[in-house]
């Protein structure tokens, strides 16, 4: 379990190292939530605003789903969708307080989710960058359109973030506070956000082991080590010591335990063992087959199997046949099969399968967003986004800005000074987020993603900056342009999806 | 306690007696497995309660009839439904199994699992 047998002087007490609060700028004043009050402010005008003009909206598709399950869940006490549990639950109470008014009700009550996460956004750049990287990360994330679009639809996202955002956070602060200052409570709460996350949006499941072994490596070492100078803000830098095995523990089984007992409901309803939900049938036999859908722009081409776009369709190259799913009887097998044939798909069409997933890749990196679907496919939406100006401002804005979000994050992930600990969760994040969108690549899935790449940025506009290694340079800049370069098949859908909403 | 206290000028662990290779307190070491074996131990409990609680179609069938509870009948027949009970049978026998419920059973089977109540839909083979 963790560090024994060091050499020198007698273990420090708690309350010696309670008053070591290393703050990465020294002459910096700590963040204040007075200091968040104008931006997140403006921020919850932005939403309101978006809110107001979804208003009444008859969400199609997903959004329409998620009101029917909540609603059954209330009337019946039953649930009946292949989705994680926790958002379609939400609802449910809603509607039981609210019945036709709970789509509405639920909509600006994800504008106190945003403020709730552009919260916590702030204070992990502070933490890293001091108080005005948290200034500066509450004014992007308040002006980040794509982000903000979510408080007005009905997708799980809001809620998603308001426990993942906050379990970020406690995962760094763990790492920063080290296992003797850190409250014995750190380690599970940030376990237990994390699991309310995954009972949120089942992807999420994939981060929890890789963020176990990141624990165990961020809180690794001698505790002293760790707390002096800037070195214990290098995750690596506080050398051999042995891992920090029990933290990961305390983290990783907190987060196990707060998804047991819907697993165990799942055994109950099933009879499998089913971790969370059986969304991912959906997901292999889309995203593991011939077809090009992506319901990011499915509605712009010529069917919904053949996304549009004439270079995404050069690099995919001819399609084989497709595959479909087989008829099971449990539908918590129908998961299985379809992963399995959508794996022999793979194994048949090699080099298909590799070219389609440069476009998934395109896809999760494309600078359009879920608003310009929800724009383009949703009707009566009223004012103020019902004027045609303010419609393009707003999504000529909402595509330029993730491009220049990205970029910063890019290179704050490059140059953040002391942030050792952030860039490897960041990328620890970045990659599971990449696996999940490689099944199937939707900008929506980019969204677990988006709050620390708006804290980088903010540490990089905070000049809060060290000269990185040559490795990290060379990282970064292969990224940069690996992502530059998946934008160029997203232009002429862009482009549609732009002529889209302007036209209608 | 002065910055300075905190930055070692070097600042490369281990040069200053703050910054030696100190162990972590064998209470801090004790908490943590403390933590880690109770949190094991709900895991398993739970774990092992769910299993052997896991009911099946019998009983499903049992609950989805008798219980006096219209909502607990309403939930079992939810769980038939998801285990696909009744894609190995007959449209007639589940038109009949529905048709006896209670209202509950009914109104949650139109409004939740609507498709079922087609006799063409496509999972009916028999």
């Amino acid at each position: 379990m963790g560090g024994s047998g060091g050499r020198s002087p007698a273990p420090l007490q708690r309350r010696d190292l309670e008053k070591r609060v290393p703050r990465p700028t020294e002459d910096s004043r700590p963040l204040r939530l007075s200091d968040l009050i104008l931006p997140l402010g403006i921020g919850a005008v932005v939403r309101l605003l978006l809110v107001v003009s979804f208003i009444a909206t008859k969400g199609g598709g997903d959004e329409a789903a998620y009101m029917r399950l909540g609603w059954g869940w209330n009337q019946f006490e039953a649930y009946t969708g292949m989705w994680a549990p926790l958002y379609p639950k939400f609802i449910s109470y809603l509607s039981a307080a609210f019945d036709q008014g709970a789509a509405d009700a639920l909509r600006f009550i994800q504008i106190g989710f945003a403020i709730w996460i552009g919260v916590w956004t702030a204070l992990i750049a502070d933490m890293f960058g001091g108080r005005k990287a948290g200034v500066i990360a509450a004014w992007i994330y308040a002006l980040y359109l794509p982000l903000a679009a979510f408080a007005a639809l009905i997708y799980s996202e809001s809620l998603f973030l308001a426990f993942f955002v906050p379990a970020l956070y406690q995962m760094l602060r763990y790492a920063r506070e080290g296992r003797i200052a850190a409250p014995p409570w750190r380690g599970p709460l940030a376990g237990a956000l994390l699991g309310l996350s995954i009972l949120t949006r089942e992807s999420t499941l994939l981060v929890l082991f890789p963020f176990m072994v990141w624990m165990a490596f961020a809180l690794r070492g001698h505790e002293t080590e760790k707390r002096v100078g800037n070195a214990r803000f290098q995750v690596w830098a506080h050398g051999s010591g042995p891992l920090g095995i029990a933290p990961a523990l305390l983290f990783g089984l907190t987060a196990v335990l707060t998804i047991m007992p819907w697993t165990i409901r799942n055994a109950h309803v099933y009879d499998r063992f089913v971790p969370v939900a059986t969304s991912s049938h959906g997901s292999a036999s889309v995203g593991w087959n011939a077809a090009d859908i992506n319901y990011d722009i499915a509605d712009l081409g010529e069917s919904l199997y053949d996304a549009p776009g004439e270079l995404r369709d050069k690099i995919r190259g001819p399609e084989p046949d497709s595959w479909w799913p087989r008829k099971v009887v449990n539908t918590a097998d129908q998961t299985q099969a379809n992963v399995q044939d959508g794996m022999a798909f793979a194994f048949q069409h090699p080099q298909f399968f590799l070219r389609s997933r440069i476009v998934e890749f395109v896809d999760l990196v494309s600078p359009l967003s879920f608003i310009h679907r929800s724009l383009r496919i949703t009707s009566g939406i009223g004012e103020p986004l019902n004027s045609l100006y303010l419609r393009r401002l707003f999504s000529i804005l909402a595509v330029i800005l993730m491009p220049l979000v990205v970029l910063f994050g890019l290179w704050g992930w490059a140059y953040a000074r002391d942030a050792g600990p952030l860039r490897s969760l960041v990328t620890t994040l970045v990659l599971c987020t990449s696996a999940v969108a490689l099944v199937s690549g939707l900008t929506r899935y980019r969204v677990p993603v988006m709050p620390m790449v708006i804290v980088l940025g903010a540490i990089y506009l905070a000049k809060h900056r060290e000269v990185p290694s040559l490795r990290r340079k060379a990282i970064v800049s292969t990224l940069a342009i690996g992502i530059i370069l998946a934008w160029i098949p997203s232009i002429r859908p862009a482009q549609l999806a732009l002529s889209a909403i302007w036209g209608s | 306690m002065s910055e300075s206290d905190q930055h070692p000028s070097s600042g490369h662990p281990g040069d200053s007696e703050a910054g030696g290779k100190a162990p972590i307190p064998q209470d801090v070491l004790r908490r943590e497995r403390r933590v880690v074996a109770g949190l094991l131990a709900a895991i398993l409990l739970l774990a092992l309660g769910g299993f052997v609680t896991i009911p099946t179609e019998e009983e499903l069938v049992h609950t989805a009839t008798t219980h006096e509870d219209d909502l607990t009948r309403v939930r079992a027949m939810n769980a038939m439904v998801l285990r696909g009970y009744w894609k190995d049978k007959a449209f007639k026998d589940f038109e009949r199994f529905n048709k006896a419920g209670p209202h509950a059973i009914r109104q949650f089977m139109a409004d939740m699992h609507g498709d079922m109540l087609k006799p063409d839909r496509r999972a009916w083979t028999k």
